[in-house]
């Protein structure tokens, strides 16, 4: 079992605790006005993924507690931090002192720890108004990357959030997936499973706090035909595009890490060994009734941007509601005429969603691919 | 999310009677006309035949936040600053599907004057009360009030009482809130009698609301389904449903406003109701970010996948046993069946961008062997049903049923405006 000291730090009332009840106690962006501030070190074990497990050290933000950080405890603070979440305030009245402290936390971790991560989050976005957001984001994000640099720090993140949208989501999504090893694996046998399903999209996210660790599309060539018309050719182009064959999404693997090399020799034969149900593309085309249809007409790939946060939130907000009435979500299935959209358990540590807008998959035939893929994927989602 | 796309219309007159001081932002999106705003018009005798619904009380009660939460989704949150005084009467058409039309007529604060055109063809009369603005002897006199004028002028006037904001700190208990009901109830039989008009005459029924919550749509549910004549076929419909797929649960909604407008005669538990509400919701939403399509494209895929349903409709096996399962002991609902149309089916003219259309379903699967399962019936009005995990193997059955019941819905709406 892995641990690892993640560190979240920065002013008093930027939102530390209000972000982690958010992501890992389940609370609504509207239950955290209920938090009072924190006082010195509170600890949190999170596990994420079944085995790993994040200890969460949310530091209270008081300047006097930084003094006790920064003197009496700084070994026990600083010494083997994995990573070092350090959130800014975008409405902070005194930045000057922000970066004091900010300062003093980038020495004290570069001392002790060299090799944490870190990633920089400037909160509460939401009071900023929309037309400004962006340009007051990179104003703040130039300030703290002079800074880093002064201090030798050159590899960060810095993600703009708030509690109220996505962003907050997003920004922890890519936090965590920062912590598993071999998420490269990952994503190239979502790729190939993604084709195989004939999916528009997968997305996979962890269990407990429904944060995004992988996702696959399909590729998006359909879309330019459509545009000029579905001719005859052009629907030939599309599918081939479409189904490039299961194999061939395991050459491209980049970047294969050591301890998940076994299972990825079976990457090569996904479809056959597991069982999973390949569209039979060819064989009714001809009979098929959707024949002068485009195929992939539905195939477009100007989905919101934020959409896998969205969608963590909505099922996050129903687990609620059925936590109200005693009862626990397990798995949906949303359709209309344009698209069938699959959320369901898959491994252990995980739910899978699966988009699909080809009418002529069968709703059958994803939920089979899904249950043959569990066993596959379970064997190399990470265990640390 | 999506509150753009559903906008309700509202019409805010003067009330002396220059009746046409039209706002023009907002719009009614009726179904039939995809996308085509329409001039309301509360003299059009189809609107003007829609029953009413008053919206009366104190000022500040929460009237008007009722209405923009309901029906034009404003969020509980945004009522506290985005939200004027009512200076003016305002009326708003709710039609979102053909079973329930009606009108809401919101009144400014403190009013209560009302001749026949008010009261006169009114169906229901709500009476808003601040449950957080004790003593309310004064606004219940003025209640009596107006519930004497009603009943004069409209004796089958229905009166709703909304012990509104029955939240935060006052009423963390259950117990303070029957509390509060039970002292509005007993102040406003004492103010009846005193006015001469014995309680039991007057049909008066009390709600404990509060829009953070799923109450405002409970109470309003019930206030709903009075106004649909068609509510007793309706619930037998759904009996029959119920007992032939073994459903736990059915409840009809209405996708917009949430509100359910009928399930069958079994003894409905709002926890469950509230859970289907929030299913919509999850339907909406996810519709709303993948299944939303240029109306070009929707075109072929329509008829690719109403061909491929005709297909699967076509087993053979299970066509026949379930025309015999369909037992219809209601001989109106037997021959609303027959009498459907199978064919026009498709043809519903909605908003072909919307993310709710003919082919929405949805299917959840629950820890504790329940499944609520989602189906598209009728425009804007979706069937919710919830049943146990072993009743819900055939699920071709089910459907078969439920497009009976489709069938039956539709032959009511076309029965009506005929």
């Amino acid at each position: 079992m892995a641990k690892k000291k993640v560190l979240l730090m920065g002013k008093a009332h930027s939102g530390k605790t209000s972000m982690r009840s958010i992501i890992f106690a389940n609370y609504l962006a509207r239950d955290t006005t209920r938090l009072s501030p924190t006082l010195d070190v509170e600890h949190h074990h999170v596990r994420f993924l079944g085995d790993l497990v994040l200890n969460l050290w949310d530091c209270g933000g008081q300047d006097a507690f930084y003094e006790s950080y920064f003197e009496r405890d700084r070994e026990t603070i600083f010494r083997s931090v994995e990573l070092l979440i350090y959130v800014f305030d975008i409405e902070s009245d005194s930045p000057e002192k922000d970066f004091d402290h900010f300062s003093g936390v980038l020495e004290a971790i570069e001392e002790n720890s060299p090799d944490a991560r870190i990633f920089i989050l400037v909160h509460k976005m939401d009071l900023v108004s929309l037309e400004e957001r962006e340009a007051i984001f990179e104003d703040r994000k130039r300030v703290i990357e002079q800074e880093c640099s002064n201090f030798g720090v050159e590899h960060f993140h810095i993600f703009g959030t708030s509690i109220w949208d996505e962003t907050l989501y997003k920004a922890w999504s890519e936090i965590v997936t920062n912590l598993i090893p071999n998420i490269r694996l990952l994503e190239s046998h979502l790729n190939t499973f993604c084709k195989v399903c004939d999916a528009d999209e997968v997305v996979l996210f962890e269990r407990a706090t429904f944060l995004v660790i992988s996702q696959a599309q399909a590729e998006s060539s359909g879309d330019d035909h459509l545009l000029t018309g579905p001719g005859g050719d052009s629907k030939e182009a599309t599918t081939q595009a479409a189904f490039a064959s299961p194999s061939g999404g395991a050459d491209g693997v980049p970047g294969l890490d050591e301890a998940a090399q076994p299972s990825a020799d079976e990457t090569n034969d996904t479809s056959s060994t597991t069982g999973l149900v390949v569209p039979p593309d060819d064989l009714d085309s001809a009979a098929g009734p959707s024949n002068d249809t485009p195929r992939h007409a539905a195939r477009t790939p100007h989905f919101d941007a934020h959409r896998f946060e969205k969608i963590s939130n909505i099922v996050k907000q129903f687990k609620l509601s059925c936590g109200k009435a005693q009862a626990q979500f397990q798995g949906m299935e949303v359709r209309n005429s344009r698209f069938s959209a699959f959320i369901d358990a898959f491994t252990a540590n995980t739910y899978i969603m699966v988009i699909v807008s080809n009418p002529n998959v069968h709703t059958a035939a994803t939920l089979l691919n899904i249950q043959n893929a569990r066993d596959h994927f379970e064997r190399f989602i990470p265990r640390i | 999310m999506q509150s753009d796309e559903y906008g309700g219309y509202v019409d805010s007159y003067d009330f002396v009677g220059t009746g046409d001081a039209h706002d023009d932002e907002g719009m009614l999106l009726v179904p039939g006309q995809p996308g085509r705003p329409t001039d309301a018009n509360f003299d059009d005798p189809k609107v003007a035949s829609m029953p009413k619904i008053l919206l009366m009380g104190p000022r500040r009660g929460g009237k008007t936040s009722i209405q923009r939460v309901i029906f034009q989704k404003m969020s509980p949150h945004e009522t506290l600053f985005r939200l004027e005084a009512t200076q003016s009467l305002e009326r708003a058409i709710v039609d979102h599907t053909p079973l329930c039309r009606f009108t809401v007529w919101d009144f400014p604060g403190d009013f209560y004057e009302g001749d026949e055109t008010v009261f006169g063809g009114a169906a229901s009369l709500i009476f808003v009360v601040d449950a957080q603005d004790e003593p309310y002897d004064h606004v219940l006199q003025s209640f009596t009030d107006a519930v004497t004028k009603a009943i004069q002028l409209n004796p089958n006037i229905v009166i709703e009482v909304f012990i509104n904001k029955v939240d935060g700190e006052l009423f963390l208990s259950d117990e303070s809130k029957y509390d509060c009901r039970r002292d509005v109830y007993t102040q406003v039989n004492y103010e009846l009698e005193d006015a001469g008009i014995s309680p039991d005459n007057i049909n008066i029924r009390y709600h404990l609301t509060s829009i953070y919550d799923h109450t405002i749509y409970e109470g309003l549910s019930r206030v709903v389904q009075r106004l649909i004549p068609q509510l007793p076929t309706l619930e037998s419909l759904l009996n029959v449903l119920v007992s032939q797929c073994s459903m736990e649960k059915a409840y009809l909604f209405d996708v917009v406003s949430k509100l359910f407008i009928s399930t069958d005669p079994g003894p409905v538990d709002m926890q469950s109701v509230e859970l289907c509400s929030d299913m919509i919701d999850v339907v909406l939403d996810v519709s709303g970010i993948y299944g939303l399509g240029p109306s070009q494209l929707e075109l072929g895929h329509a008829a690719a996948a109403a061909e491929s349903n005709s297909v699967e409709g076509a087993d053979p096996n299970s066509t026949s046993e379930n025309k015999d399962g369909f037992d219809v002991p209601d001989e109106l609902v037997g021959t609303l069946i027959s009498q459907a149309p199978a064919e026009d089916l498709e043809e519903e003219m909605v908003d072909p961008d919307s993310a709710y259309d003919s082919e929405s379903a949805s299917v959840i699967r629950l820890s504790n062997g329940m499944v609520l399962y989602l189906k598209e019936v009728d425009t804007m009005l979706a069937l919710v049903c919830i049943t146990r995990s072993e009743n819900f193997r055939k699920k071709s059955l089910i459907n078969y049923n439920i497009g009976c019941l489709k069938k039956a819905l539709r032959a009511l709406v076309d029965n009506e405006s005929l």
